[in-house]
């Protein structure tokens, strides 16, 4: 920015001083992304310090009182305890569904390959409700899996029924998530140099010891980074469980959602996102600060 | 019984030969080159040996043994990459280690060996080092210390050198050269750079359009080049055409510019025309009257312990080399002569069309 304002004539009258130059350049984009984000977060966080009366509704003080309610309520250490719990199921059946997935993917000669990447990103391409509800035909009450459990005789269609448990959400989030870890995994693997592989082969390795000991160290990054994509969707996803765990089996996002518009208690709705938004930030950037530690120097 | 050979060895991808009826043999202890320049097959037969490509067609002897369908993990042999191919999550010392690990050598002798070869290649300071803080040169001394500790039954060198710059990319041929005679393995090394080839191989083998063309010591590569091809590749040359004029004995007068030859004919020829190839070094500039042929210098380049010069002759364009003798010599503009010994002309075989 500096250089192109240097380029001005020195004679031109100048209407800004140099150094307002670059912000003023960046001001349309900082406004815009304050406007959207930065007012609703701010007074989402103003609203959780507020009170709420059945009779009077939301009053204006400033009190931890929210906070304090979250942080000592069983109920909530619940909420919070299935979220993670959930989330952390989700990243560790991603990684093992989408590492493998991805090199298989890359491995693919010309043609498959960017047919079944493009298969694999399909997910993404449904809406979130109308996928969610074609799991509720897969594994409600009445729906396929226990029918086929009940045909084969192997249990009773009950036993096919997911709905409400922590197996139906983990399910349909690992279906919509897998693709963040496999893209991520993809990018990584485009950066191998092939003949690493075959130095490995040649030195007397087996395929799967070239997998274990050359490749998966390599890409280590890449998994890192998409673990840290599925995690923070998977902690603030709310369609998936509102659908299939509904009100029996609460999430942080579902359980602040009805704190909104089933309560009306806004402010403790909002103390709950924030916590959320806190808690999600806080993993996310140590396993950042620990993935540049281990990484800096080997592999740059 | 050679140690290491390929009877008509063949690639094909679809319609295209990447590497036809390759054969060759070669002795154990012996460092041949593939030579030649890029798409020549090189790589492909060097990608057949080490088993990563599967050859459409003959047969590869690893010391008696058929090895043509086995599995590259299986062969043993070692492999130093053009990109050197270093396991970047390794230190030099894993890098070095991993192919005895694979083996399940014992870690004392494991120790023991990857300590040695670390001596050999002038590493052992760097040994906790990751590959991307070293430098190129020592990179490529990681690699092929890491191939050369399994005590491989032959060594593969694919292009080794040309990630390096001139400097050390000489100084790395001398030692290339000196740890291959050390440890006497069989080596067999890929590369598309003459002076490479005929600097550090016992045999070289000069390729094109997926086909050998010949297999000679280098001096004699250089000296007696079988074609075109191989007379212009390896090394510089002047091709030039000459008329063939009456037969008195074995002596066939040849017409050449403004001058005539007296040379005995290697090979029918079934035209009038032969060509003769000369190499710049062998052309000496004289002055204008005592000069075979006759000729003016065009453009000159001072390269520093020589001079380059290209003259327009009777006989077509003529690029010489003079070594620098500390005299300016000639000047762009001047007439010259230009003469030659009498064992400095060659003339190649004519070119069986079919």
């Amino acid at each position: 920015m500096a250089e192109l304002a240097s380029t001005l004539p020195a004679t031109s009258p100048r209407f800004f001083p140099k150094s307002l130059i670059p912000w003023l350049l960046s001001a349309p984009g900082a406004i815009f992304f304050l406007m959207l984000l930065g007012m609703p977060l701010l007074m989402t966080l103003v609203l959780s310090f507020n009170s709420f009366d059945y009779t009077e509704g939301i009053i204006a003080t400033f009190s931890l009182a929210n906070y304090m309610e979250v942080i000592k309520d069983d109920y909530f250490h619940e909420i919070f305890f299935r979220t993670y719990t959930i989330s952390v199921a989700v990243v560790v059946l991603c990684i093992a569904i989408g590492v493998p997935e991805a090199y298989i993917l890359s491995r693919m000669r010309s043609p498959w390959r960017s047919l079944f990447l493009v298969v694999t990103l399909t997910p993404l391409l449904i809406s979130v409700v109308v996928r969610t509800l074609g799991w509720v035909l897969l594994i409600g009450g009445n729906g396929l899996l226990g029918k086929t459990l009940e045909g084969l005789g192997i249990a009773d269609a009950s036993a096919g029924n997911l709905m409400y448990t922590h197996i139906g959400i983990i399910l349909a989030l690992v279906h919509v998530l897998v693709p963040f870890m496999v893209i991520s995994v993809w990018a990584a693997l485009q950066k191998l140099d092939p003949s690493v592989e075959h130095a490995a082969l040649s030195l007397g390795a087996s395929h799967t010891t070239v997998f274990r000991r050359v490749v998966v160290p390599q890409i280590m990054p890449g998994i890192l980074s998409g673990s840290l994509i599925v995690f923070a969707l998977a902690a603030s996803a709310f369609a998936t469980p509102a659908i299939l765990g509904g009100r029996r089996l609460k999430v942080a996002a579902t359980a602040a959602y009805d704190e909104y518009l089933n309560t009306m208690n806004w402010p403790l709705g909002a103390s709950i996102a924030v916590i959320l938004l806190i808690a999600n930030v806080v993993v996310v950037m140590s396993y950042n600060r620990m993935m540049e530690r281990r990484f800096r120097r080997t592999l740059g | 019984m050679s140690y290491l050979s390929l009877t008509s060895l063949t690639k094909c991808y679809g319609p295209t030969t990447a590497a036809e009826d390759i054969s060759l043999e070669i002795e154990k202890g012996e460092f041949v080159s593939l030579l030649g320049p890029s798409g020549c097959g090189k790589t492909t037969t060097l990608q057949m040996i080490a088993g990563f490509v599967e050859p459409t067609r003959g047969r590869i002897l690893m010391d008696g043994e058929d090895i043509t369908h086995r599995k590259p993990n299986e062969r043993g042999i070692g492999i130093v990459f053009q990109s050197y191919a270093l396991f970047p999550h390794m230190t030099v010392v894993e890098n070095v280690r991993f192919g005895l690990e694979m083996r399940r050598v014992p870690a004392t002798e494991s120790r023991q060996r990857v300590g040695e070869v670390l001596e050999l290649v002038h590493l052992s300071k760097l040994q906790d080092r990751y590959p991307r803080e070293l430098s190129g040169g020592q990179r490529q001394r990681v690699a092929l210390a890491r191939a050369l500790v399994i005590q491989p039954p032959l060594l593969l060198l694919d292009e080794p050198l040309s990630n390096l710059d001139a400097k050390l990319r000489e100084d790395m041929q001398i030692e290339l050269r000196k740890i291959q005679q050390q440890v006497g393995t069989t080596t067999l090394m890929v590369t598309h750079d003459q002076s490479e080839a005929l600097s550090l191989s016992d045999r070289v083998v000069v390729m094109n359009q997926g086909r050998v063309v010949q297999v000679d010591e280098p001096f004699n590569a250089y000296e007696r080049p079988s074609d075109a091809f191989v007379s212009s590749f390896v090394g510089k040359t002047n091709l030039l055409t000459g008329l063939i004029g009456k037969k008195q004995g074995d002596q066939t007068s040849i017409r050449l510019g403004d001058a005539t030859l007296e040379l005995t004919l290697n090979g029918p020829r079934t035209s009038n025309q032969v060509q003769i190839s000369i190499r710049p070094e062998k052309l000496e500039l004289t002055d204008c009257a005592s000069g075979k042929l006759k000729g003016r210098v065009k453009t000159r380049l001072f390269l520093g312990n020589h001079w380059l010069y290209q003259v327009d002759s009777s006989a077509g364009e003529l690029f010489i080399t003079q070594p620098n003798l500390g005299k300016r010599g000639v000047a762009v503009g001047d007439d010259v002569g230009v003469s030659w010994s009498p064992g400095a002309i060659r003339l190649l075989e004519e070119k069986v069309h079919g």
